[in-house]
């Protein structure tokens, strides 16, 4: 199941980050949803990019994640999947995003000097981007994708809340990533914990945090991607 | 609890129109001046034909979702506000509450955008008079849950 894009980041300046901003757009845009890994279970390129991440993000800010979490890898159907939703959708205290790498990319923002206000005020940035809108001193995100484009076979009817959900959840993964190189223009992607976490979900290995030392990797099983 | 089912309007479609229209308002322009001359909703009236629970009008909504509405609410001094107030007070709280915390851009409802959380959809659209909560469903419908200020 994929995504269209609501505009062309190809024609789009989004300021020194653009080419970093175009890349991360367009390849999250071709992430094909909820399919078996590209490779097979058996390829460990997922598990090696998520490995990735967690290196950056420690070596970026300790507290942000364990740098020894147990990642365990786990394939099944939609009812594993939505089982591992459910577990995670409605945490009593540590949330992952909110807890972990929301404050990675807060911590990185403020590091680089960046504030959204400044970088949407037309300076470093054009005004008639298509990431945000300006509300006197604050900013709104775009949404990047059309509303119920999407394509491809969708979830089964009693694992679409779930499905989106999730999408979504990682999508906020997608809008750290873009900050960070709005934040840090000049910096390689490779260098962002965010895009090899957003690369892991690209090759069909889905991230749940049971807690802030034990990941699942998720992967459903079927025919592999080539 | 009964929720009204809203039909929005072709989301993808308004949100565009929405932004566009920002765009064309500038910076500093309150929201409100985008549905100047949109229909507005009669909030009591609108409550009535919708069948929104008086007595609790947020129940089912996440701590975190509550938690920034009461302190939104807390910023406006209880009182009504308008829609650009309303927003800045939203923005203000989600930025105080949620490390790197971000709103978007929902959609558009009958009287203008929709503002909020992109995970569970809840967000903020100009009501008759100040900010009506909203929910915006993954399928795409609006489901109006009361004003921000009772």
């Amino acid at each position: 199941m994929k995504r269209a894009l609501r505009f062309d980041p190809t024609g789009c300046d989004y300021g020194p980050a653009s080419a970093s901003v175009r890349t991360v757009l367009n390849e999250w845009a071709g992430v094909d949803w909820f399919v078996p890994p590209r490779g097979g279970r058996a390829s460990v390129h997922g598990v090696r990019l998520f490995e990735r991440h967690l290196t950056a993000a420690h070596a970026y800010k300790s507290g942000a994640v364990d740098r020894n979490a147990e990642v365990q890898t786990v394939a099944g159907g939609w009812q594993r999947f939505s089982a591992l939703c459910e577990r995670v959708r409605n945490p009593q205290s540590w949330d992952w995003k909110y807890s972990g790498l929301k404050p990675l990319s807060l911590a990185h923002s403020e590091a680089r000097g960046w504030r959204r206000s400044e970088a949407a005020s037309g300076r470093t940035f054009p005004a008639d981007n298509p990431l945000f809108l300006r509300h006197n001193d604050a900013i709104i995100w775009m949404p990047v994708f059309r509303d119920g484009d999407d394509e491809g076979a969708p979830p089964p009817p009693e694992h679409a809340s779930d499905a989106l959900w999730y999408r979504s959840y990682a999508d906020m993964d997608c809008y750290e990533c873009l900050e960070w190189q709005l934040a840090e223009p000049a910096a390689p992607l490779v260098a962002n914990p965010f895009y090899a976490l957003l690369r892991c979900y690209a090759e069909g290995w889905y991230p749940f945090a049971l807690g802030p030392a034990s990941f699942v990797l998720f992967a459903f099983v079927g025919r592999p991607r080539l | 609890m009964l929720v009204p089912h809203v039909p929005a309007v072709a989301p993808n479609v308004e949100a565009r129109r929405a932004r566009e229209r920002l765009s064309d308002l500038g910076a500093n322009t309150p929201l409100l001046a985008l549905s100047a001359n949109a229909p507005r909703i009669t909030l009591g009236a609108n409550a009535q034909a919708a069948g929104l629970c008086a007595s609790d009008p947020f129940a089912g909504l996440n701590p975190r979702d509550l938690r920034i509405l009461e302190l939104a609410r807390q910023k406006l001094g209880g009182h009504d506000a308008d829609f650009g107030k309303a927003l800045q007070a939203l923005i203000e709280t989600v930025v105080e509450l949620i490390p790197a915390g971000r709103v978007y851009l929902l959609g558009a409802g009958a009287n203008g955008p929709i503002i909020g959380s992109l995970v569970s959809g809840v967000g903020i659209t100009p009501g008759g008079r100040g900010a009506l909560v909203v929910r915006v469903d993954r399928d795409g419908r609006l489901m109006a849950l009361g004003p921000l200020v009772p």
